[in-house]
């Protein structure tokens, strides 16, 4: 088989519409992974042309390969390590100057770059004519331009690739012009640098290391002369700051823009015209003193809506089709061990994924709406100061509104966060949102335990949560996420109609991506806590629990028959049967009780329980938190189960069992319940989500400081409420 | 004022602390409150204005009390200043002529100061001027009465640095910016990762910035430059040394 692929990595700007120009290219042909050792996205797919095969990897947005952030050092690494046959610059035919800024610096690694002039039907619209053949001349690039929302220009774009690979290059080699003292510097340290054998571009490696580039820096440390190149860089920058009267980075982004605005001038004509500039016009709307914040709350209560109040109904459907199944499944197969694990464990586990798929379709349809039209961008203006004052991006505030409905979606909601800082934090703070799954359990204790109050205890809860997610920023903003946060500056991007075919695509992504890569690690997970609440079988304690069963009946029948050979009372007969039904309820409870506990997750539950005696909890609400940590629904089903609640209109059943006092929990210990439930490892897909977008680490720490946290405020809950009520 | 206190403490431990004999030289020291100077400068003005002056005039012109002014003009006359006799007219005395010229002096070059050299407005001169006539020692004051006269000369003689040093008074910070204002860019302050991202994002000598919005909370700052809009935090557009043109667009 003759090589006939190509690789081709896809490069641009924030906002260039670098993604339109990738769907174009390879429709629904794409897969995403992480790139090595850190979490951010890499995309990649493909597409067939004229006989090749041709991947396409599409490379985070920059402004420039610096190595200032991880998505530009990645970019550049990309570039200098996998050596892809053609680097594709994306850049926006309408802002030209800023877009080519980064083509300087390909030209400079010496990359072979092919430079796509999209949107130029924007470009047109403001006026602006570009003599593409000039500007390919000038850049020594072929230039193609291309409308990527309209599939304009694509298929030359294809030709292109194809047709200048495996040939020569036929322009000329360019070199950004820098003047005689930089020349001269330039070559100084490239030929130090030549006296090795290296792997980069040595005029690109001088240039980098005058702009004192730290990545070049240790990338140099490895040669032999590296002390030399050191000292002379030194000396260099020292001798071009007295000669410029300024320092290098601004002299030589300088030089790049004034080779950039040469070109233009040659390249571009551009004749005045009158615009109505549409952008500008809902700009004075969407961010007026009086009716910006409005409208942002009103859009987030749209969003917020959508997804979990019109996704509750899909997901019923869901709940529904998972029932059916399982039922069907119980009907299939005998009853046992077997269809125990299928039913409940499978089954079970696998339902309990899935039904967040409507809730996390219609989040990312309408994040992906924001994002692309525009208003994201304005969301985070409105909010930075107030996200600004605790260590966050103004980009947070959308992701943390979303944890009040699920966490798992707000969770990846934080992508649209460049920076990883900022993204960690919001992960982190994000558990503190007390999502929908928390509030039975809030209802279920703030109705038993407070019935006069209960919705100002439940409002408590979600206030006492953000009170808790602001201060955690602000801890961990002050201790192990300290550091320089990266400069705001953001591009505002123009309005602009988003393209159905994006939206799906996006969409598409989040949700199979979320099914792969959380469903697995979820099934296993449920699997195994199916066999921890399943295993060891307590069957000589149902055994014995139903032979004192038999025996009660017995007793109960044998009295019975003698009461009536008496003809006594039926008033002593109603006592003799109430007397019955409360020992066999008794009887009931306590086997059930029983029988958890001698299972690997009511052991464990015990175990741990000493630690939650000082909280005033008894241990079936320990047991509970510790089925709780599968979803926080489970907490309410479990004490169900513990204080065997008849299943229908089972929540006034329950709350009546537990407001028993000889269960023992008080309206302090209750109320410290449902702070603990509210703060505690979220849930088991909370977990994961953390783990996916931010690392293992990362999610390990967020439960021993959930816990922890629970546990303190708890504490201080319980006691202080007890001096209350 | 501080400094002021101090000398007429170590004054008093000298004994004669309002003996103006010991001091004929009215370019010295005067030791007044700046309460009492703004006496002497405005009776001095209100002089050259009418024949004869009151004591309500007086009273008008500070936007004071009678009663305060009369006290005041007392003590003046004990230090042998002013010449006033009750319900009558108030007079300088040869010496308090000097002490108000003096004062006056320092007045008119500071106030020429932030308005011919500074470029400052003339209500804000004049403000300034009236605040910091009272603190400058006389040597502090001839210096600068120097260097007055040293920058009209070479002001007349068509020196480049004066319209240099114009144009660099006019700069700004880019947060000090209204809404609306246009300005060019004279230079980015610091270095680290906020210059270099400023700089990749064309942020040039001479590039012009257009103020568009202030968020709702006042920060951050919408901006346009080249040919797309920005979003920047205040404390970030602190660092952006501009020049602001015209006032408004």
């Amino acid at each position: 088989m003759t090589k006939k692929s190509i690789t081709i990595g896809l490069i641009g700007n924030p906002n260039c519409g670098k993604t339109t120009i990738f769907n174009a290219l390879t429709g629904a042909r794409q897969k995403v992974a992480n790139w090595a050792g850190v979490t951010v996205e890499r995309r990649e797919g493909f597409f067939h042309h004229k006989g090749y095969t041709i991947k396409v990897v599409d490379l985070p947005g920059a402004y420039s390969l610096t190595s200032l952030s991880m998505e530009e050092l990645i970019t550049r690494n990309f570039i200098l390590n996998e050596r892809p046959d053609f680097i594709v610059n994306v850049v926006d035919a309408g802002n030209l100057e800023r877009n080519l800024y980064l083509t300087t610096q390909l030209i400079e690694i010496e990359a072979p770059v092919i430079i796509v002039l999209n949107m130029i039907d924007e470009a047109y619209d403001k006026g602006l004519t570009i003599n593409t053949e000039k500007l390919s001349d000038l850049f020594a690039m072929p230039v193609v331009p291309t409308v990527g929302t309209k599939n304009i220009g694509i298929d030359q774009l294809k030709d292109t690739i194809v047709e200048s690979y495996g040939k020569q290059p036929t322009h000329r080699k360019i070199v950004i012009p820098y003047g005689n003292d930089i020349q001269q510097a330039i070559l100084t340290l490239q030929t130090l640098i030549e006296k090795n054998t290296i792997e980069y571009p040595s005029r690109w490696l001088a240039i980098s290391l005058i702009e004192g580039d730290i990545d070049a820096e240790t990338k140099i440390n490895r040669l032999p002369n590296a002390d030399e190149i050191k000292k002379t860089t030194t000396s260099i920058r020292n001798k071009l700051i007295a000669a410029f009267h300024d320092d290098v980075e601004t002299v030589l982004s300088d030089m790049r823009y004034g080779f950039i605005s040469g070109a233009l001038k040659e390249a571009v004509h551009k004749k005045p015209v009158k615009r109505y500039d549409i952008t500008q016009k809902i700009d004075s709307i969407v961010l007026n003193r009086y009716i910006g914040f409005p409208l942002l709350f009103v859009m987030l209560f749209i969003l917020f809506h959508l997804t979990f109040i019109l996704g509750e109904y899909p997901k019923q459907l869901i709940e529904l089709a998972v029932g059916w199944i399982s039922t069907v499944f119980s009907n299939i197969l005998p009853s046992g061990q077997l269809q125990n694990l299928v039913v409940q464990g499978i089954i079970g586990g696998v339902g309990s994924v899935i039904v967040f798929l409507p809730n996390i379709l219609i989040l990312f349809l309408g994040i992906s709406f924001m994002e692309d039209s525009g208003y994201m961008a304005r969301s985070a203006f409105l909010m930075d100061k107030i996200m600004h004052s605790l260590g966050l991006h103004g980009k947070s505030f959308i992701p943390l509104v979303m944890g009040f409905g699920c966490n798992v979606p707000a969770i990846m909601a934080t992508r649209s966060l460049e920076n990883k800082r900022d993204r960690i934090l919001t992960v982190l703070i994000n558990p503190f949102m007390s999502c929908s799954a928390r509030l039975p359990v809030y209802i279920l204790f703030a109705g038993a335990f407070f019935p006069k109050h209960a919705s100002i205890i439940i409002l408590f809860m979600y206030a006492l949560g953000i009170i808790l997610a602001f201060i955690s920023a602000k801890l961990f903003n002050n201790t192990i996420l300290r550091g320089k946060s990266m400069p705001f500056v953001m591009e505002l991007p123009p309005y602009r109609m988003p393209t159905l075919k994006t939206i799906l695509i996006h969409m598409w992504d989040r949700a199979s991506s979320y099914l792969k890569k959380m469903g697995g690690i979820i099934l296993a997970f449920s699997i195994i806590i199916w066999v921890l609440s399943e295993y060891p079988k307590p069957h000589h304690i149902e055994q014995e629990y139903d032979k004192r069963i038999q025996h009660i009946q017995q007793e109960f029948k044998t009295s019975l028959s003698s009461l009536q050979k008496q003809h006594a009372n039926p008033q002593i007969t109603e006592q003799l049967y109430q007397e019955y039904a409360t020992r066999m309820e008794d009887l009931e409870i306590e086997k059930r009780q029983e029988m958890i506990k001698y299972t690997f997750i009511g052991k464990t539950g015990l175990l741990i329980y000493p630690l939650l005696k000082p909280l005033g909890f008894n241990w079936q609400m320990g047991v509970s938190l510790t089925t709780g940590f599968v979803a926080k629904e489970v907490v309410v089903s479990t004490m169900g189960v513990l204080y065997h609640a008849t299943d229908d209109e089972s929540n006034q059943n329950l709350s009546k069992k537990i407001t028993n006092p000889r269960y023992g929990i008080t309206p302090a210990s209750a109320i410290a319940f449902m702070v603990f439930v509210m703060i505690y490892i979220p849930c088991l897909a909370t977990v994961t989500a953390i783990a996916r977008e931010i690392g293992t680490r990362w999610a390990v720490f967020s439960i021993f400081y959930q816990v922890f946290v629970a546990w303190v405020v708890s504490f201080a809950v319980y006691h202080l409420a007890r001096l209350v009520i | 004022m501080h400094k002021v206190y101090v000398t007429m403490k170590m004054r008093r431990r000298q004994g004669n602390p309002f003996n103006f004999n010991d001091y004929p030289d009215t370019s010295m020291d005067t030791p007044l409150s700046p309460n009492m100077e703004d006496y002497m400068e405005n009776i001095s003005m209100l002089l050259k204005e009418h024949d004869v002056v009151r004591v309500k005039d007086i009273a008008k012109k500070l936007n004071i009390r009678m009663p305060s002014v009369t006290a005041a003009l007392q003590k003046l006359k004990e230090k042998g200043l002013v010449d006033y006799e009750k319900y009558g007219h108030v007079q300088l005395t040869t010496k308090g002529k000097e002490v108000a010229d003096s004062i006056y002096e320092k007045h008119s070059f500071l106030t020429e100061f932030f308005k011919e050299i500074l470029s400052m407005n003339t209500q804000e001169a004049e403000e300034q001027a009236c605040k910091l006539e009272h603190h400058l020692s006389s040597n502090a004051s001839n210096r600068m009465q120097r260097f007055v006269e040293f920058y009209k000369q070479e002001q007349l003689d068509g020196q480049q640095w004066i319209n240099r040093l114009d144009s660099v008074l006019e700069e700004k910070r880019l947060s000090e910016l209204k809404e609306g204002q246009k300005a060019e860019i004279i230079r980015i302050l610091g270095s680290g990762p906020l210059k270099k991202r400023l700089l990749e994002m064309g942020f040039r000598k001479g590039e012009i910035i257009h103020v568009l919005k202030y968020a709702p909370l006042k920060d951050p700052i919408e901006i346009s430059i080249k040919d797309f809009l920005l979003s920047i935090r205040v404390e970030e557009a602190h660092s952006i040394i501009v020049k602001p043109l015209g006032s408004h667009d």
